[in-house]
């Protein structure tokens, strides 16, 4: 199911330059993405009290601790995913491996 | 015959270049979903601080590993059922 992305450095050098390009575009609507969901959820897990225009210090504070809470999170998620990742590709190499040394 | 084979490089090219971008935007999708759903169970509310507490970091790895766990099920289930 999974396309090992090692054979990336098979392609021609143009389609490898697309792919580059295709990855800066996808990080930027990722980051684009992430922006508007962090506020819509510190939004709302903060922000209740409609009587003023401003936010209230309580407000204020919580906005920042969600999004630095959220910040750790999505970086510590992000390690094990890598750690996971490069197991499991690690792993599809051995079995290959031994596949082909089996033959 | 020169022709055909070049246009034959480049249509497996382009046909490899889409698959990995596919594939890239799948990991990058299966990555938002997990920092997600792993930050709903384990972010302690009401937001006391900003640094993640020890609870919270083995809260998370545990989520991790278990959320990775049903990736690999899933897969095998749909792999599987497609034979």
């Amino acid at each position: 199911m999974n396309f090992p992305l090692d054979s990336v450095q098979d392609l021609p050098d143009d389609a490898k330059m697309a792919l580059a390009g295709a990855l800066e575009q996808m990080q930027v609507r990722d980051s684009l993405k992430m922006y508007n969901k962090l506020v819509e959820r510190c939004f709302k897990e903060c922000v209740e009290d409609m009587r003023s225009k401003a936010l209230t210090g309580k407000e204020e504070q919580c906005v920042s601790k969600c999004c630095e809470k959220f910040m750790h999170v999505t970086a510590r998620v992000g390690m094990r995913f890598q750690e996971f990742f490069s197991q499991m590709e690690q792993q599809a190499a051995a079995a290959a491996g031994a596949a082909g040394a089996g033959k | 015959m020169a022709d055909a084979s070049e246009a034959e490089k480049n249509m497996v090219a382009a046909a490899a270049l889409s698959m990995a971008t596919t594939e890239l935007e799948y990991r990058v999708s299966l990555l938002n979903s997990m920092v997600a759903t792993c930050h709903e169970r384990c972010a302690a509310r009401p937001y006391k601080e900003g640094q993640l507490s020890v609870g919270e970091n083995s809260c998370l790895d545990r989520c991790c590993a278990k959320y990775w766990q049903v990736v690999a099920i899933v897969g095998q289930l749909l792999g599987s059922q497609k034979q």
